[in-house]
């Protein structure tokens, strides 16, 4: 199955990735990302979901930090 | 497609088309040459006072000046993010459109202004370390690159200083995003809404002591004089004689009254060493001296001898120059207090 895949975490990363029929979405997670899923909010289709929830044929999966760190901005 | 709404597949629609718009009109960002002058500037200035010596100048030039390279860089990161790349995601009308209707879900007021060309989203009160900043409504705007994010308090929570912040990342309406410029580009050149917001959330609920424009501790209105630290309503000290307010570790207690005092408004008896606030040292003529009331009462023992002899006066009728060492040039001419104070 083919699902998308957004990452927020950084440069924002997004990419279409094939992946074993039954994969969950801990197993996505633990694949995916370094750091714990608490640390994270995830989304399927844009919905609040658990991690052994089932991941279908082109879901969308997007992962973005709970923490994102604001900064003052360059004086130019 | 259930719940069909038309307004707001009218929006999709018109997001859509300014996205596309903004893409042809500005293929490559625009190179950071200020940026990279002041890099310049500042690498002269600490030629400049390494050539004189100047060492701690020199220090904080280089300090800035990697301080400098690091917002460049983030920045080029930002930059290249807007140039064109391979996308995963074809930019269409039905995605925007379930990116806004996914947003109904995660915020709880959300507004599609198709006149306006805005989408406005109000986040719960944001909560940093105990300090309520209330509400923000965050206003995006297509179509108008140059100013296209506002990020409003709905119940401003101001700094005594600066009183233009709401947020210590948040200034004159505009948020600082930091760690999250590249991903939030991402997200809205590649119009994902959804994400776009949910990133915008949390860098607002995120707090970066390191690089904000005030401290938290700016809204707390609770500054210890002494350490410049945080200090919370319950743990701080009012001096009582200057009235500024300290933490535990920079206030004192007088040993002869009991009143919090700081450093600065007491001293130590020169005679038994206790801490005395201002108010309890001996008074004589209006002249404060430097010992306590109660040292200066007790006799010393060659005056004890005396005693035995003749009967001697007082301290004030002493020698006037073991008297004035005793005599301190502060307060003078205040008046003295009650003997309760011992």
């Amino acid at each position: 199955m083919r699902i998308l895949f957004i990452n927020n975490d950084g440069g924002g990363f997004a990419d279409h990735l094939d992946l074993a029929d039954g994969t969950t979405v801990q197993q996505l997670f633990d694949q995916k990302v370094k750091g714990r899923p608490q640390d994270y909010l995830i989304r399927v289709n844009r919905q609040p979901t658990v991690g052994t929830a089932v991941l279908q044929d082109g879901d969308r999966v997007t992962i973005t930090p709970i923490k994102i760190e604001g900064a003052r901005s360059a004086v130019s | 497609m259930p719940n069909w709404d038309r307004a707001r597949w009218d929006a999709a629609q018109q997001i859509v088309k300014a996205l596309l718009a903004e893409q042809a009109a500005s293929p490559f960002p625009t190179f950071p040459d200020s940026q990279i002058q002041a890099l310049h500037r500042l690498r002269q200035r600490w030629h400049y006072a390494v050539a004189r010596g100047w060492q701690v100048a020199a220090a904080t030039m280089q300090n800035t000046w990697n301080l400098h390279l690091e917002w460049l860089i983030n920045d080029l990161k930002a930059r290249r993010c807007r140039a064109p790349s391979r996308a995963a995601i074809t930019l269409t009308a039905a995605q925007v459109y379930r990116d806004l209707a996914g947003l109904q879900d995660e915020f709880e007021f959300v507004d599609i202004d198709s006149r306006a060309r805005t989408v406005t989203v109000r986040t719960d009160r944001i909560m940093l370390d105990d300090v309520d900043l209330g509400p923000f409504a965050i206003v995006w705007s297509w179509g108008n690159p140059d100013d296209s994010l506002r990020v409003i308090a709905e119940e401003p929570q101001r700094p005594d200083y600066p009183e233009d912040l709401t947020h210590p990342h948040v200034r004159e309406d505009e948020l600082c995003v930091g760690d999250g410029q590249a991903a939030l580009d991402q997200a809205f050149r590649s119009g994902r809404l959804f994400d776009a917001f949910l990133i915008l959330r949390q860098i607002l609920k995120t707090y970066n002591p390191h690089s904000a424009y005030a401290s938290l501790w700016r809204w707390t209105g609770r500054v210890c004089r002494g350490c410049a630290g945080s200090v919370s309503e319950d743990e701080s000290w009012s001096c009582e004689t200057c009235g500024e307010v300290f933490c535990g570790d920079c206030s004192q207690c007088c040993d002869a009254c009991g009143d919090p005092v700081c450093q600065g408004c007491s001293s130590l008896c020169s005679d038994c060493e206790t801490r005395i606030c201002s108010r309890c040292r001996a008074v004589v003529d209006g002249r404060r001296l430097s010992v306590c009331q109660a040292c200066y009462e007790t006799p010393t023992p060659d005056e004890e001898a005396d005693d035995e002899t003749q009967e001697t006066p007082l301290r004030p009728d002493k020698d006037d120059a073991s008297f004035e060492a005793h005599v301190l040039t502060d307060h003078v001419g205040e008046a003295a207090l009650p003997a309760g104070c011992g």
